[in-house]
């Protein structure tokens, strides 16, 4: 019997809470490889991972998950795999009675099951500790359990939401390793983050998502090129703050605004954040001023989706992209037959 | 990569359920539930040989019906049953077993006969030292006694079993108010109805398993209650239970258990 070849494929799905909409006509579609879903706290990530995950069934649209609806349908199920976000465990049972259990639930006698656990409990580092209960675990230790239940079974289809949370350096280098060998192995591996360079390592193909719309799509250079094309804040907090925003806008040309939020504070609205920390630094060094703080309150890619999605609905009128919650493609570069493929507006 | 075969319901039954049963023995509510029979147990112990003048046969039947009649077979049931789905909801574990291949089916059918068989076990064993503990001074009537205690252990466990389906279908239909439900379905229509006089009094399972158990009748003017067949009994008991497993295992398949929240 051939099977469906592993995929994500939704179509104008749409997901609500009574009144609260957490996805809002998501068209995409998604072959082997890694997937990088980008996006803010409460932006619909674990939304999206539970649809796709069967957990939870759309309110509107239609998803398939290798070819088929994946609520409660066994046949999907069997092929999936996910880790999610929340930091939940079987607290009285060791990782191995847990993940053999799991790998049981999905189909494997209790020998192969308890080998096939202790083998991805191993592969995520967990040999010496996969007796003890997981109540004993470290944050890293309890992700890196998760995700030994979520790739037990071999599946094709792997969600991870949030994977890295909590994990210090050689956890993360462990668990990148395992999911690019799922990836190459054929898997479709989605990978929810709101850390862009958690998911640059993995992939190149990322996918946008902000207030339940895929905004954008595209490679982390260009989402980097889009975080420096919006209008940018730098803050400083230093001493004689009007001496030394005299001085910045001096030498600065990229400026489009100045402001005093606090006694001691600046804030430059610029357009081109490279050049202005260039200037802030020359002129910090220069004018010999004391620095007590030097931040950015939208550098991060939670500013970006908020620009991107009220960008989107001042567009919206005239019939643009992203207003219509289709992913705006920023790039096709390296699309292979996995590619994603926003579909057409409405 | 290879996915395994789709588990039969039967298999993901038998995990689901030693999953839930490891995790009950290790856990608190298992030792809230041994208490509970054992204070049950030994009051009636206390009360046989602390009253010079009471009857073993007479303690054993008021044993059973306050204690394991009007109380544990409450308890037990609503303590393993009716917060399986909800736990799991709140604990935010639901995700690793409902997504998969062995089906929801198997996780209803797991946490029931997880909870129900932790109940029938402690009410079969309460009623065993319960037994043994009111006869021990008299090794005759122990065994004279035995097919008494014996059928109220069956009823109890038939009890349980519906009772715990019944449970399990509230903590699964309203996954964040099981319990109050759970509990207002057994205060009201099995407690209540079962003091209650005539024909309404048929409506408690409590009561139809107090005739199979052999017990007299009690509550309000027991002389208006219509007779019913011993078999009759076991029947409608029997399928209470049955239809409230169905419902649940029903809810547990389609709904999307708490997950389709914000």
């Amino acid at each position: 019997m051939s099977e469906e070849r592993p995929s994500i494929r939704a179509v104008r799905v749409s997901k609500w809470y009574g009144k609260v909409t957490a996805l809002q006509d998501v068209t995409l579609q998604l072959g082997p490889g890694v997937w990088g879903l980008l996006g803010p706290n409460g932006s619909g990530k674990t939304t999206f991972m539970r649809l796709v995950a069967g957990l939870a069934k759309p309110s509107l649209g239609e998803l398939r998950v290798c070819g088929a609806s994946p609520f409660a349908n066994p046949s999907v199920l069997r092929r999936v795999g996910l880790c999610p976000e929340a930091d939940a465990l079987y607290e009285d049972l060791s990782a191995l009675e847990f993940v053999t259990a799991m790998a049981e639930l999905s189909g494997y006698p209790k020998a192969e099951a308890r080998d096939r656990a202790a083998r991805a409990l191993t592969d995520f580092g967990l040999d010496k500790a996969m007796e003890r209960r997981m109540s004993g675990y470290s944050r890293g230790m309890r992700q890196r359990a998760k995700l030994a239940q979520a790739v037990v079974h071999d599946p094709d289809v792997l969600l991870l939401d949030e994977p890295l949370t909590g994990t210090d350096p050689t956890s993360r280098q462990v668990i990148l390793d395992q999911i690019d060998r799922r990836a190459k192995a054929g898997a479709v591996v989605l990978f929810s983050t709101h850390v862009l360079h958690e998911v640059e390592a993995l992939t190149e193909q990322l996918l946008l998502i902000a207030r339940g719309q895929v905004v954008a799509q595209g490679t982390a250079q260009e989402i980097r090129d889009l975080l420096h094309e919006h209008p940018h804040h730098v803050r400083v907090e230093c001493d004689r703050t009007r001496e030394f925003a005299a001085a910045v806008v001096r030498v600065d040309p990229g400026l489009v605004g100045v402001s005093f939020p606090a006694d001691r504070a600046v804030e430059f609205e610029t357009r081109q954040p490279d050049g202005t920390y260039r200037a802030v630094a020359e002129v910090l060094v220069s004018g010999g001023y004391v620095l007590h703080a030097l931040t950015s309150p939208d550098a991060t890619l939670e500013a970006l989706f908020h620009h991107l999605v009220d960008r989107s609905a001042t567009m919206a009128g005239t019939g643009a992209d992203a207003a219509s919650g289709h992913a705006r493609t920023l790039s096709t570069r390296g699309a292979g037959p996995g590619a994603a493929r926003p579909e057409a507006g409405r | 990569m290879s996915a395994p075969p789709v588990p039969g319901w039967l298999s993901g039954t038998q995990v689901v359920l030693r999953l839930a049963w490891t995790r009950m023995v290790r856990g608190s509510k298992l030792r809230l539930g041994v208490v509970a029979t054992l204070l049950v147990v030994g009051a009636a112990v206390a009360t046989r040989y602390a009253a010079a003048a009471s009857e073993p046969a007479q303690v054993m039947e008021a044993a059973l019906r306050l204690g394991f009649f009007g109380m544990l077979a409450y308890l037990l049931p609503f303590l393993f049953t009716s917060g399986a789905v909800a736990e799991e909801v709140e604990g935010r574990t639901m995700p690793f077993l409902a997504l998969r291949p062995s089906g929801r089916v198997a996780l209803a059918l797991g946490k029931y006969a997880a909870g129900a068989g932790m109940s029938v076990l402690l009410l079969w064993s309460g009623v065993l030292v319960l037994h043994v503990a009111v006869h021990a001074t008299s090794p005759s009537a122990m065994v004279e006694h035995a097919p008494e205690s014996l059928r109220a252990a069956g009823a109890l466990g038939l009890l349980a079993l519906a009772y715990s389906a019944i449970c399990l279908f509230w903590g699964a239909a309203v996954v964040e108010a099981g319990w109050l439900l759970s509990t207002l379905h057994l205060a009201a229509l099995e407690f209540g109805l079962g003091w209650l006089p005539g024909m309404l009094r048929l409506g408690s399972m409590n009561y139809l398993a107090t005739q199979i158990a052999g017990l007299p009748r009690g509550g309000f003017w027991p002389e208006g209650v219509p007779d019913v067949d011993v078999w009759v009994c076991v029947v409608v008991v029997s399928l209470v239970g049955a239809v409230f497993a169905v419902l649940a295992t029903l809810v547990l398949r389609t709904s999307e258990l708490g997950l389709g929240r914000a």
